[in-house]
């Protein structure tokens, strides 16, 4: 019990903290400046045209969150050391490993504030355009959203343990958007090379995470065509999601372990 | 702590808001991507760049803008599906594109019909059997819009498309293939906006003859429909024919003036000039040949006949 | 160069060599070198593969270029301030808009370093199988180091407004999201005032097989860049002065 009122103090502590700064809103703001950019684009004054909004939403919204989510978690942990907040901590008898997991889910909860902000925003709008919200497809897509954020949180942690700031940032979100590149050259490269190149590329793309599994916006997109996922794949990508944190959160909690105060 | 600005920096201020005054100024009117023609806006070139295995390997990934939002397009039209491009280069005209376009909207309101149009087309996530990664491949397909590449493909109405060729073209108005297509898919819901769509590529591309071609293809179906559907409606046609007439010829003069002295066989010349620009130039002279003959008369018809036909020995009267 | 500027400079260049964040922008380059080559493992059996190739990877050096100028430019003066440097430094008898100056020039110089030792390999990868003006080159060389010093003033500017991370973020949306922006928000026209140092990038014009730019559309191109990198730096040191520490 106490254990996880801990848990719950320091997540609350960081979500706190994110929602008082001006990144998140700013974030939100300039998002929202893109996504009015793109509406105010007269199409021939035809109506009924939402896949356009509908894309340019999602997308934009998907990419702020992870931007939000990648500069919250880098700064985390390291902050702890260079600001020496990491002494008092250490003084209580709180594990490590509770208050990496803590820190962790208080940037969740702070991704899933800013996720709202934009649905708040999303919501009404397809409302306005008169178009489909195709609610089932929609709540899967914001729930491998969530899945999403807390492997990119993990991930995060595990860089900025092992780089600068500013590098992990860059790498956290190279990965972010590269992922899909990275897969697909993978596939290509595969069938050119000999055994031990194919051997590499299996290694890496069971080693990296894999964020392109977490985007359900095309469906969601052509929501006319595409039924919504069944739930043994829906269980299977929330075990994948699962794991893959599990292991990166565990990575950066050995090194946050062993790091020489 | 701060420090008082020395008496000699008290003009940084407005020098600081002078040079941001200006350089706005000069950012409306500096573009060096201000040019006409390039091979990323070469649809021939296009055709052979995606078709590479390097495109293969690149995913959706591309760095030119016209070339991603082309991409895009083709993955609208296919429910999101992504293929390795497929549309043959007889395609690639004004002329042709409406053919093949016409192709596509026998299937309209037809999604996830089983045609064999195009089936075996590969997917850019490969199907089980070519993809290594086992379970992650699995829920890649599932995730993502897929379809079996054996089965036809999804297609479609047009409509969804036409915000892209609206942004395709203001990001690049020198993109002449964007005003082409998209006016083609505007006409099938507004012909007026399309006809006002191709006028605006025309003041962007004053030379582009293919957008002539267009205009004309616009308003023969313009003269089609008015004849068919207003009771003064061959009158209509009557002044809709001579207009598209002046659109053909306009084009037929700006091709030949373009069109390089060493075209082979297969309509390839020097300077870019390529297969689709020669179909298109033949369709110019052609229709305007056609055109002649019924506002005008044979022996006018026959003037313009022998005008292109030095250039063109196959046109026949 | 104005009296004090030399050394900072110095300081800024061997900090910026030394720190982890050129090994992980060594790192990314090597990805981009490591695709560069798979690309050529998978074969260029096309002419046009050979230019999207030439495109991408030009393009990409560009771009990382941009990142590495951004990157050391907006952790100056916040570091000096997170890390108490400062105190030292404006202790000696330097202007802080001279400062400001020397941590612009610093940053601008690492980008064009990295730009111009990276930009070789990638001529040396790529095969060039269709005809390009190399005059065009000549000119896409000349005119990045001018693009990455408004780059460096971009970032400048914003660590000077905005906390660190926020500052990265805003100018990296600034650098690489201008050009899109403007042209597509053409009912904007007060966009025209965001600073877009991707406009000197001419490797498209390069790749398309354009000649080169006018002798006047190239000086205009350099004086309007100038005038940016002016405005923007001139206003960073205004608000430094001002900013109290």
């Amino acid at each position: 019990m106490k254990r996880g009122r801990a848990l719950w103090v320091i997540a609350r502590s960081v979500m706190l903290e994110a929602i008082r700064r001006k990144e998140i809103y700013l974030l939100v703001a300039a998002c929202l400046l893109l996504i009015g950019l793109a509406t105010s684009v007269d199409f021939f004054g035809l109506g009924g045209l939402v896949k356009f909004y509908r894309e340019t939403a999602l997308r934009l919204m998907g990419t702020f969150t992870a931007l939000a989510v990648v500069l919250l978690a880098v700064r985390q942990l390291p902050r702890e050391f260079e600001q020496r907040t990491i002494y008092p901590l250490l003084a209580r008898p709180l594990p490590r490993g509770l208050f990496v997991l803590g820190k962790g889910l208080g940037v969740l909860g702070a991704a899933l504030f800013c996720y709202a902000l934009f649905m708040l925003i999303y919501v009404p709008g397809m409302w306005y355009l008169e178009g489909d919200l195709a609610w089932r497809l929609l709540g899967q897509h914001i729930y491998l959203q969530v899945l999403q954020m807390g492997l990119l949180t993990s991930g995060a942690f595990l860089l900025s343990l092992l780089f600068s700031p500013d590098a992990a940032l860059t790498l956290g979100l190279l990965l972010y958007f590269a992922s899909g590149l990275i897969g697909q050259v993978a596939l290509t490269l595969y069938e050119l090379t000999n055994a031990a190149g194919r051997l590499l590329l299996y290694t890496a793309t069971y080693a990296l995470p894999q964020f392109v599994l977490f985007d359900l916006s095309g469906k969601v997109l052509h929501s006319e065509i595409w039924s919504p996922l069944s739930w043994p794949v829906m269980a299977a990508l929330t075990g994948y999601a699962m794991v893959y944190s599990g292991l990166y959160g565990w990575g950066a909690y050995a090194l946050f372990r062993r790091r020489p105060l | 702590m701060t420090t008082p600005r020395p008496r000699s920096r008290r003009w940084w201020p407005l020098a600081v808001w002078v040079a941001w005054l200006v350089a706005g100024i000069g950012s409306a009117r500096i573009d060096p991507a201000d040019y006409a023609g390039g091979r990323v806006r070469d649809e021939e070139e296009r055709i052979r760049r995606n078709s590479s295995a390097l495109a293969a390997m690149l995913g959706e990934f591309r760095t030119s803008i016209s070339d991603i939002m082309f991409i895009k397009t083709e993955r609208y039209l296919h429910g999101g599906v992504g293929y390795l491009p497929h549309h043959s280069e007889s395609a690639l005209t004004a002329e042709d594109l409406a053919d093949d376009v016409d192709a596509h909207q026998l299937e309209l309101g037809m999604p996830g019909d089983d045609e064999e149009e195009h089936a075996g087309v590969p997917t850019i996530i490969p199907p089980p059997h070519r993809d290594f990664r086992g379970w992650i491949g699995t829920l890649h397909r599932e995730v993502r819009p897929w379809r079996d590449p054996r089965r036809a493909h999804i297609h479609t109405d047009g409509r969804e498309l036409l915000p892209w060729f609206r942004v395709m073209t203001q990001v690049d108005p020198q993109y002449v293939r964007g005003y082409v297509a998209g006016a083609f898919w505007l006409a099938q819901v507004d012909r007026e906006a399309a006809l006002g769509f191709i006028t605006e590529g025309l003041q962007h591309n004053p030379d582009a003859f293919q957008l002539y071609v267009s205009l004309g293809l616009l308003r023969l179906r313009e003269a089609r429909a008015a004849a068919r559907d207003n009771e003064d409606g061959l009158a209509v046609a009557n002044t809709l024919w001579k207009l598209a007439r002046d659109d053909f010829r306009r084009a037929a003069a700006l091709a030949l003036a373009q069109r390089p002295d060493d075209v082979d066989d297969d309509g390839f010349g020097s300077g870019g000039w390529g297969r689709y620009h020669e179909n298109d130039a033949l369709t110019a002279a052609r229709m305007d040949y056609l055109l002649t003959r019924e506002t005008e008369g044979a022996s006018a018809a026959a003037a313009r006949l022998e005008r292109y036909r030095h250039v063109f020995p196959e046109l026949e009267p | 160069m104005r009296r004090g500027m030399g050394p900072i400079i110095r300081a800024t260049l061997l900090e910026a060599v030394r720190r982890r964040e050129m090994g992980v922008v060594l790192i990314l380059m090597g990805a981009m070198l490591a695709l560069l080559l798979a690309a050529r493992v998978v074969g260029l059996e096309r002419p046009a593969a050979g230019t999207l190739l030439l495109n991408l990877g030009l393009t990409l050096t560009v771009m990382a270029a941009h990142l590495v100028t951004l990157l050391v430019a907006a952790r100056q003066l916040p570091q000096e301030m997170e890390q108490r440097t400062l105190y030292p430094l404006l202790a000696r008898p330097i202007a802080r808009h001279v400062m400001v100056g020397a941590k612009w020039a610093a940053a601008a110089v690492v980008g064009t370093g990295f730009f111009y030792l990276f930009v070789l390999p990638v001529w040396w990868l790529v095969p060039r199988l269709e005809c390009y003006d190399s005059r065009t080159l000549v000119q896409l060389l000349v005119l990045q180091p001018p693009a990455l010093m408004l780059t460096a003033a971009i970032a400048i500017l914003t660590s000077v407004y905005l906390p660190r991370a926020l500052a990265v973020t805003v100018a990296l949306l600034v650098v690489f999201g201008t050009d899109y922006i403007v042209r597509w928000a053409t009912r904007w026209p007060v966009l025209v005032w965001i600073p877009n140092p991707m406009r000197l990038n001419l490797v498209l014009r390069y790749t398309d097989g354009i000649g080169p730019l006018s002798s006047v559309e190239f000086a205009a191109l350099a004086t309007w860049t100038l005038l940016w990198t002016a405005a923007l730096l001139g206003q960073a040191m205004l608000r430094f002065e001002r900013r109290p520490l």
